[in-house]
This record gives structure tokens, sequence and C-alpha cells, in this order.
């Protein structure tokens, strides 16, 4: 396990339905497009080094976002949260930084353009949306990056108590906690779904 | 030194599209219903967040450009399944637009793993950018474990068999690329001096 201290070893990836492991970034891709697609990296991540040199521009546009971790972290909650997102999105890339350096394992679900996951998410949140927030935690289903952004801070961020956001406002004013009452959560659903236009529906 | 001043144009070029996507940060998020004094309290939790967040709450201009020129690095990668394909079909309610427009894969399998994959990575790597995309691109859905810089890195809970396994991968791509010093790629030469 010491060897998985470095940071410049990851990404690492377990497939736990073949056992699969490995460090490797090119192998790992080889392996996902063999295992579950037809076999051929596609060409925007088979350019070799030119993959890697743009992978690490779009990084340097963020100027180190999501490489280090925040300090004093509360333990981390219960069950991983869910983020319904894709790679190429700019507004899930900043939900993610902020995931990442709050050190919240989440769930992501890709949905890229011709997935079949975009009529679940429909189905679900109402429409086609991302990023989308799901967290188990605390009942919270939120659309908006700057919202969720503020949200983990809030609930999960350095100095909260993980249990419950910030003590200051009252119950029913806090922010999507499952003891809301219904009323309140309704009018701010219906805020949050108003067309804010950052649907990065490229 | 070309890489940046290849950013900084990026940034320009990108800043006219901005005025579209500032508007969110204008929007409150939570609108007080009736009262002067949650009104305050409101202030008061917006307040309290903006506090708790360096990075986060509204997103400024700045934030939105290069979020923007961060995906405009990578052009369409990660945007797409694999073997994406897209025809008109009638009677056929697009989740994403309104045009009967169906979206599809050709090429993916209709099988998905049983089990979400596990990924042990943090967001500003390159390399595991590259592997989110193929994740994006192949519609595999993951559970992501953060492993950011100076982080605790709770969620290493590996079994005894895995790690040993782990090892012996590790070696094992060590002597392939030692073999092979051509295909090194920047990433395992920096792994290697770190572990070896």
């Amino acid at each position: 396990v010491t060897i998985m201290g470095g940071k410049s070893q990851f990404p690492y990836i377990v497939d736990p339905n073949t056992k699969f492991s490995s460090f490797e970034s090119d192998r790992i891709i080889r392996y996902l497009f063999q295992t579950y697609g037809d076999g051929i990296v596609p060409l925007p991540l088979a350019l070799g080094p030119l993959t890697t040199t743009s992978a690490a521009l779009a990084s340097a546009f963020r100027a180190g976002k999501g490489r280090q971790a925040k300090s004093d972290l509360p333990p981390p909650p219960a069950q991983p949260l869910e983020l319904w997102s894709y790679e190429a999105s700019p507004f899930c890339r900043v939900v993610r930084e902020q995931l990442c350096e709050l050190e919240l394992a989440h769930k992501v679900v890709t949905v890229a353009r011709g997935s079949s996951k975009r009529q679940q998410l429909v189905e679900i949140a109402g429409k086609m949306q991302v990023p989308f927030l799901v967290d188990p935690n605390t009942g919270t289903e939120m659309f908006e990056s700057a919202d969720i952004c503020s949200y983990l801070a809030r609930t999960y961020g350095p100095g909260s108590s993980r249990v419950s956001p910030p003590a200051p406002a009252p119950a029913d004013w806090q922010d999507e906690t499952p003891s809301a009452d219904a009323e309140v959560e309704d009018a701010e659903k219906e805020v949050r779904f108003l067309p804010l236009s950052t649907s990065p529906s490229l | 030194m070309a890489s940046r001043t290849f950013a900084g144009s990026l940034l320009l070029l990108s800043l006219p599209a901005l005025a579209a996507f500032s508007t969110p940060a204008l929007v409150p998020a939570r609108q007080p219903k009736h009262g002067m004094q949650k009104q305050v309290e409101v202030r008061r939790v917006a307040c309290g967040a903006a506090m708790q967040s360096s990075s986060g709450g509204n997103q400024d201009i700045f934030d939105v450009a290069t979020l923007i020129g961060a995906s405009l690095a990578r052009p369409g990668a990660g945007a797409f399944v694999a073997g994406y394909r897209a025809e008109p079909a009638q009677d056929y309610k697009n989740p994403t637009m309104d045009l009967p427009i169906r979206e599809f894969s050709e090429t993916l399998p209709s099988f998905r793993p049983a089990k979400p994959l596990e990924l042990y990575e943090y967001e500003a790597c390159p390399f595991c950018r590259k592997v989110r995309e193929a994740l994006s691109m192949l519609d595999i859905d993951v559970i992501v474990y953060p492993c950011p810089r100076d982080g605790v890195c709770v969620h290493l809970s590996i079994p005894l068999s895995l790690s040993l396994s782990l090892l012996v991968n590790v070696a094992w791509e060590y002597c392939t690329h030692l073999t092979q010093p051509l295909s090194r790629s920047f990433h395992t030469q920096a792994r290697a001096t770190a572990t070896w």
C-alpha cells in the first residue's frame, strides 16, 4: 500500500469485474477499450505525447486546482456522492475539482453525448443538465456548478461537522437538509430549476 | 514556454464566449420566500459559505474562462461516446435538444460492467484525465476516490492480495520500460524515480 503514496502513481484503476488493476494510463485505456469497447483507441487518446501534453495544458489552465487537498477536513461521509457528468464539460470540471480537494469519494455517472443514460437523467431530474449532484447522505439533489460547489464547501469543507451544515441558520433554512419542510424545498427546487443557462450541452 | 503562450492565446480567444456563461454567477442560489428575517438569515448562510470556501461559491469570470480553456485544450475528447452517431428519427424525443434526432453509439457493446470500476486519481493529473476521458467515451460508470496531494487518502483500504498483485504489476511495467527506453513516458520516468 505504501507504493500508493507518491503523487506520480496515479491514476490507479481497479476493475472488480475482471480483477484488472493498473497504474499505467495508456495500459488502462487500452484495457478499457478492449474490454468495454471495440478495441480501437480513438484518435484523441492515441496521440501519445500530444495527448498527454494537451491534457496537461488543460490542467495548466486551472493552475493547480484539484491537486492539493484542503487541510483540516472532517471525516468523510458514509456513502459516496453521485455526480452525473462527462469529462469534456467545463462546469463539471469545477465540481470534480472541489470533490477532489475535499477528498470526497463519488460515483461518476458518465453522460457524454450519445449516452443512453441521458434519458435516465431526464427521468430522474426532469431535464438533461450537467453537473447533477446526488448526495445520499443528506438527501440532496442539485444542478448548477456554483451551487454544488458552495454546498460541498458548506457541508464537507474545512471546519464543517459533516453531520449538519453550519449552525447559524435555523433548521428549515439550511440548504437541502432532509428536515427542511416540503414547501420551502419545493420553492427552492423551482428556483434551482429555472433555466439558468449553464447547461453545457455542447 | 510555447505552451504558456498558447494557453494565453486560448484564454483570449475564449473571452467573448464568457458573457453567456457568466450570468449564473449573478443569480442567487436561493431566494427568500417571505419575511425580512429570513432574508437576513439567508444572507448569513451565504456569507458563511463564502468564508468557508476559497475556491467554491459563485464562479467568477476568470474561473469560467479557465474552465472553458481547459475544455478547449482537449477539443471534443470525452464529450461524445465512442462510435457516436446521430441520425434523424421520427417520433423520438432527444433528451438534450428539441430535435427529432437520435444520438447513439455504433460501436459500444450493449453490456456494461456489472460493478462500477474504481479509480484512484486526482483532478489535475493529465494521465488521470486521459483515463476519465476514456471512461466517458465508453460510457462506463466509475467510483472515484480522490487522492490529492497532502490528502489523507482515507479510501486506501486495498486488500493484501490486491496489493501484492499491484507490486507485481508495477515491477513488470518497470521491467518492460527498462527494455524499451523509447516507449518510456514521462509519467513512468517520474514514477520510477519516485518509487525505485
